[in-house]
């Protein structure tokens, strides 16, 4: 059972938080076999998490941007095209900055962006901050990209 | 060990020692920063050709400069690692090392502001202060390196002196002061006025900028020169107190070795930067800059001690800069190179070094025998056998060998002060083209990584990737570049996949059963599983303090999988 949490039941990612308890069980004088429990371990739990509403977790980075003053405006709009989450701004020396969550998935590529908006002058950082689940959209896509990786 | 002994041991290496080739007083480090295509490599060419290191100009979209050897870098026209090269001017030895202007190479400034005493910071004249200027000008701030300001490219369609200047002045908050104007513009500049001599200087095209007129000022600039010739005075008066109460009480008039030796007190203290103008491109106006380094510029004399601490009791240490000093180094690169392996590069705080030398590694605590030293001129390597305080060289095969050790006096302990480097900023994923490439291409990131310290590799527990980090594209471009040319390893790039997790929200009981019959042996095994959620939100509250960004591999687990005892040993 151990084994399947690590497979997924969605898009094949570990499933995490869950409690698994096992409530009954029959066998056979012969025909029962470690590995036959396991497999009806692993069918139940694929079985049951697929009806538990299951959801999809991702990598959500606590994020900081410094920039000059004048690209701020540019800098929050690509921001909430990123579904960052913006938690505080103000000013540090000479320069604005955006403090904000914004999931990982997101965030590929930004050091280019935020140069070419900024013509250079931002810089930014990012730590992993948690885990969170997906909005509708993009959980959609996660399970229907799985699903045609898995068929070829 | 006594103080006594040590000392007498260093007396007597003293006396044995050759006398330094230069002295100390006339050694130069400089660096030479600036935004991307400013010219610094091209300046530094003209350099090396007027000091008689080279005897033919390269040019960098030709692919051919001295300081750009790498392949890369001389087919893109580009610099990527910063090059140490020395040469002679006047009575002065220079130690000049050429930096790459892009940001994604910013370590390599870095390392080099960390060890350098001046800087020649070079400016588009068209452009003025560029973004990048900014950064590097803020990055000598750190290091309190003082610097000289070159305005390049007088010599092309839309240059304006004056507006660089302002630009310098009000975007770096620098106080400027013009110490040349230049003679023309765009197509018709011909060289330079020196405001100190009061004196033009005018260059003929013909024979590479060897040779130059001193005039009178032209007529029609001669009104202007005096105006910035008074508004130099101002500035530069304020370091001095004699001269300042000249100044006050009317004496405007300054003569030039005493102009010179003022704003050099205050050139030293960072307090005031001189300005010039030329055109490296067009060998003009290059000679005074070197003029202006050996005049302003710091030798490791004029600089403050070294700062270090010991690293058995932590007090902290210093260094001057002398001879007779411990010996004190600081590693500052290493560079693997195809011929005789690892180099590291370091540059010489106090003391000397001879081959064959024990040294110790302060932040180890070990002790290493130097086999070769050697003067680096770009790839070319020269053999020394001593190195002195003040002085970069380069050393070969040791085993210790990293960039930010303190190389000292096994008797003298220091560790002096690290150089920080930026963190990684853009993640990759990698793979190796073939699985047999697999081990190579570990060991090939592992040495670019000991190369480079913005560049980082590690696997991604979750993904099982190989995830590369670097500055920018453009560096992780390079890396792949340089491993496959290099190393022979060809890699695959693509999106780092990110990690997702899933969980449920719902309570649910579920039977399944397992029945196969496949002749003999049966498998029989039905189960009932209640799954239920366990804990939710703020699932992996993470609690690394790791910043480097763009990876849950980071992330500890803090979450606990509560999984029921496995049904295969309940029946």
């Amino acid at each position: 059972m151990r084994e399947a949490l690590l497979g997924g039941a969605l898009i094949g990612c570990p499933i995490v938080d869950i409690k698994v308890t096992l409530l009954d069980g029959s066998f056979h004088e012969v025909d029962s076999s470690e590995m036959a429990f396991k497999i009806a371990g692993a069918m139940a739990l694929r079985a049951g998490c697929k009806k538990a509403s299951p959801t999809i977790l991702e990598p959500v980075m606590k994020f900081e941007v410094l920039t000059p003053d004048q690209y701020m405006g540019d800098v929050i709009g690509d921001l909430n095209s990123r579904r960052a989450k913006i938690q505080d701004m103000g000013d540090r020396a000479h320069l604005k900055f955006v403090k904000a969550m914004v999931p990982l998935s997101e965030m590929f590529g930004y050091a280019t962006v935020v140069r070419s908006i900024s013509q250079g002058r931002a810089s930014f950082i990012m730590e992993p901050s948690h885990y969170d689940a997906v909005p509708a959209n993009v959980y959609n896509a996660l399970v229907e990209k799985h699903g045609s990786a898995k068929e070829r | 060990m006594t103080e006594q002994s040590t000392q007498r041991k260093r007396s007597s290496a003293h006396a044995s020692k050759d006398p330094r080739e230069f002295p100390l007083e006339k050694v130069r480090n400089i660096g030479i920063i600036a935004h991307i295509d400013a010219g610094k490599t091209t300046t530094t060419e003209r350099i090396l050709y007027y000091t008689g290191r080279i005897h033919k100009i390269g040019e960098v979209h030709d692919g051919a400069t001295t300081t750009d050897w790498m392949p890369q870098e001389r087919e893109r026209g580009i610099t990527i690692t910063a090059a140490a090269t020395y040469c002679q001017w006047r009575d002065c030895q220079f130690n000049i090392i050429d930096t790459p202007g892009h940001v994604d190479f910013t370590a390599e400034v870095e390392r080099s502001l960390r060890v350098l005493d001046g800087a020649v910071v070079v400016f588009d004249g068209v452009q003025g202060v560029e973004p990048q200027s900014e950064t590097v000008w803020r990055q000598a701030d750190k290091y309190r390196v003082p610097r000289v300001a070159y305005i390049n490219k007088m010599d092309r369609v839309g240059a304006d002196f004056y507006m660089s200047f302002n630009s310098i002045r009000k975007l770096l908050g620098a106080n400027a002061c013009a110490i040349q104007l230049p003679i023309g513009a765009e197509a018709g500049f011909k060289g330079v006025v020196d405001l100190i001599e009061m004196k033009a200087l005018i260059w003929q095209s013909e024979d590479l900028g060897a040779k130059w007129d001193v005039t009178d000022i032209p007529a029609d600039m001669l009104e202007q020169a005096k105006q910035w010739r008074e508004k130099m005075i101002e500035q530069v008066v304020e370091f001095d107190e004699a001269a300042m109460g000249r100044y006050i009480n009317g004496d405007h008039g300054c003569a030039p070795a005493e102009l010179r030796r003022i704003l050099r007190i205050g050139v030293l203290q960072s307090k005031i930067y001189p300005v010039l103008a030329a055109s490296s491109y067009k060998n003009k106006g290059v000679q005074p800059m070197l003029d202006a380094v050996c005049d302003f510029l710091p030798s490791p004399l004029d600089m403050p001690a070294t700062n270090g601490i010991d690293p058995y009791t932590e007090l902290p240490l210093t260094r001057r800069a002398s001879d007779e000093e411990p010996f004190a180094a600081l590693m500052f690169k290493i560079q693997t190179d195809p011929f005789v392996g690892r180099l590291a590069f370091f540059r010489v705080y106090s003391g000397t070094l001879r081959t064959g030398d024990q040294v110790f590694f302060a932040n180890k605590r070990t002790s290493e025998r130097v086999g070769r030293l050697l003067r680096m001129h770009a790839n070319h390597r020269e053999d020394i056998t001593e190195v002195h305080a003040g002085e970069i060289a380069a050393t070969v095969a040791m085993k210790n060998s990293a960039v930010g050790m303190s190389l000292c006096d096994e008797d003298a302990p220091i560790i002096l002060e690290q150089i920080t480097f930026p963190e990684p900023v853009i993640s990759v994923a990698i793979e190796p083209k073939s699985k047999a490439d697999e081990e190579k291409m570990a060991i090939a990131l592992g040495r670019l990584a000991e190369e480079d310290q913005t560049f980082r590799m590690r696997s991604d527990p979750d993904t099982g990737q190989t995830i590369i980090s670097g500055m920018g594209e453009l560096h992780l471009d390079i890396i792949v570049d340089r491993m496959k040319r290099e190393f022979k390893v060809v890699g695959n790039v693509g999106t780092p996949q990110v990690a997702y997790k899933e969980t449920v929200r719902k309570k649910v009981i579920e039977e399944s059963k397992f029945i196969r019959q496949t002749g003999g042996r049966g498998q029989y095994g039905p189960a009932f599983c209640r799954s239920s959620r366990s804990r939710w939100a703020r699932a992996s509250s993470s609690s690394t303090t790791s910043s480097r960004g763009a990876s849950p591999g980071n992330t500890s687990r803090p979450w606990k999988r509560v999984c029921a005892r496995p049904c295969w040993e309940a029946p």
